[in-house]
């Protein structure tokens, strides 16, 4: 039975193929807990961007750091913004769509129209203002990511909640005296999972992409932490003398996001067969 | 006229809420923000004095009043950093953002409705896998990553474009549509392949539609019930999806512009939060999300001329 489960999972071609992405570069994160073939903050002037070589199996950036290293510190931030994302906006954004879907009436209409506002921020811009207002660190980075992916998981968990809250499970759970927050937690949220599998991944890749877009224009992860995003903007100051180097954090940061939607997209098409 | 009548209240309500989630965000701010503009060791006097001229001695509410009767006559407070009106500063920049987005989306159809209704149109042959797989990359990549990696490819190894720098239309047209183009199609990128997606379910779901059996059974071929029945059905959510990539598209080119070092509002706000000028900040944040605010209800509006059903809908 389970492994008939995990053929149907290999079997589709979206999520194995976006599994295989992620998985490199998530291997690449637990090697460097373990081994980093240089230190990844050691600054070389005499080694400054040097093209990939058996030394430095991806060349080294413009102060000489072993470029590979880096990369495998610097997934750490990736997975590690991508996962606190995932849990804070999951909750906060579950909790708000389960009530407004579950209680409706007045409930959902002040919660529907507090998220559809939201979503006249563009992008990264509630982002930005919750960095300006709170300073720049990993927490309000955390934060700010946060509150951006909650409408996603507030939709998804509203027209969960709607269509489960008049259904017969729940009814019989009401006749047993069980408590509204009973019910939704324990009746109605497992019955939510899946869904919840392919916004969360999707949530990911979202996470993942604007915390690099933030890192970029330096608002996000501070240096000497390697991320992404900072090494793309390293990369695209030597893009004249080094044009090789761009090419390695836009490609990682392609492979994450791409990896992340696909296997979202992937796990879409399995449940709904 | 009902239906206008609650579309408009729904959109001033939503303008209201955007400017009192920003007004709030801003008083949550810690420390004062007259002793923050004058410095740790200005005399007391003088911050009581701008304390007053900033009307930081009154109550919350009023003076999320005054700020918002200010706002709408288009005073939005003076930048910290430049010390020139906030308004002055975004209507300077605001030409090159509203081109680059007029620009990334006059690409986005130009690329994405054909790709679209092709996809569609031979969606059982091999081909469309590998467009598909394309457009799942084009929907993937970051606008941003996709802009340095033109840059690479148009810029400097092939020297067709310049990679940064930017020259204003009423310099040189040819230049500024020029130095415009591999900005909006980082853009257009991501955002046709979305587009593309949607115009193939749009397209997918009209082919079920029963007047498409009635065409058939009339005996029209395929060619003219596609070009003259269905598409004309099909592009009609479409416009909805161009009023939500209105949105991404001024939320991309936030990024992008820094990317490009294009003088626009995007780099304003990069440039705002770098040097914490709050106002500055403030203001842009409330005018974006204004944008997409009006940019949704004309959309709406819109929706609701071409086709009248969606009136009685709700």
């Amino acid at each position: 039975m389970k492994q008939n489960r995990l053929k149907k999972y290999l079997s589709n071609r979206n999520f194995t193929l976006g599994l295989i992405m992620v998985s490199i570069l998530f291997l690449l994160m637990v090697v460097g807990f373990f081994y980093l073939p240089a230190d990844p903050n050691k600054i070389d002037v005499m080694k400054e961007l040097l093209p990939p070589s058996r030394e430095n199996l991806l060349g080294t950036d413009q102060l000489g750091r072993d470029i590979l290293s880096r990369v495998m510190v610097g997934s750490r931030i990736s997975f590690f913004i991508g996962f606190c994302v995932v849990i804070c906006g999951g909750l906060l954004g579950c909790t708000l769509g389960g009530a407004a879907g579950y209680y409706g009436g007045k409930i959902d209409s002040v919660i529907t129209k507090l998220i559809d506002t939201q979503m006249a921020f563009p992008g990264v811009l509630l982002a930005l203002m919750l960095i300006a207002v709170f300073g720049n660190s990993v927490q309000n980075l955390i934060l700010a990511l946060s509150v951006m992916s909650v409408p996603r998981f507030a939709r998804m968990s509203r027209s969960g909640f709607l269509k489960y809250r008049n259904s017969e499970f729940v009814k019989a759970a009401k006749v047993k005296g069980a408590s509204d927050l009973r019910i939704m937690i324990l009746h109605i949220f497992p019955n939510l999972l899946q869904e919840l599998s392919v916004t969360a991944t999707l949530s990911f890749s979202g996470a993942i992409m604007s915390e690099a877009g933030l890192s970029y224009l330096s608002l996000g992860i501070q240096p000497p932490t390697p991320s992404f995003g900072k090494m793309l903007s390293e990369a695209q100051n030597t893009i004249l003398t080094a044009g090789w180097y761009v090419v390695i954090p836009a490609a990682l940061i392609t492979m994450l996001v791409l990896g992340f939607n696909l296997i979202s997209d992937g796990l879409n098409e399995i449940y709904r067969h | 006229m009902k239906y206008y009548l609650k579309k408009i209240l729904g959109f001033i309500f939503t303008i209201l809420l955007v400017s009192i989630i920003t007004f709030v965000v801003f008083q949550i701010l810690p420390g004062d923000p007259a002793q923050i503009i004058l410095g740790v060791d200005a005399d007391p006097a003088q911050i009581e004095n701008l304390r007053a001229t900033m009307n930081l001695d009154k109550g919350y509410v009023e003076r999320y009043l005054i700020w918002l009767t200010n706002a709408l006559k288009g005073d939005l407070g003076v930048s910290y950093r430049y010390s020139r009106a906030v308004s002055e500063l975004i209507s300077e920049s605001f030409f090159v953002t509203s081109s680059l987005a007029v620009y990334s989306i006059a690409l986005t159809i130009l690329i994405g409705l054909p790709l679209g209704i092709f996809i569609a149109k031979n969606s059982k042959k091999k081909i469309t896998t590998g467009i598909s797989m394309l457009s799942q990359l084009g929907i993937s990549v970051p606008s941003f990553c996709m802009g340095i990696v033109l840059i690479s490819i148009f810029s400097v190894n092939l020297g067709w474009f310049d990679s940064i720098g930017y020259i204003p239309a009423s310099e040189s047209l040819t230049g500024w549509f020029k130095t415009m183009f591999l900005p909006s199609l980082s853009i257009a990128f991501g955002s046709s392949a979305v587009l593309a997606r949607y115009i193939r379910v749009s397209i997918a779901n009209q082919q079920k539609q029963d007047y498409v059996r009635t065409a058939k059974s009339k005996g029209l071929s395929e060619k003219i019930i596609m070009n003259q029945h269905i598409l004309r059905n099909s592009l009609i959510p479409v416009i909805t999806i161009l009023g939500m990539l209105v949105a991404d598209i001024l939320g991309g080119s936030i990024i992008i512009e820094n990317v490009f070092s294009l003088p626009g509002i995007g780099k304003l706000i990069s440039t705002s939060i770098t040097t914490r000028d709050l106002p500055l900040i403030q203001g842009l944040t409330v005018y974006l999300a204004g944008i997409v605010v009006i940019c949704n209800f004309g959309v709406d509006i819109l929706y609701s001329i071409i086709d009248p059903r969606i009136k009685t809908k709700r």
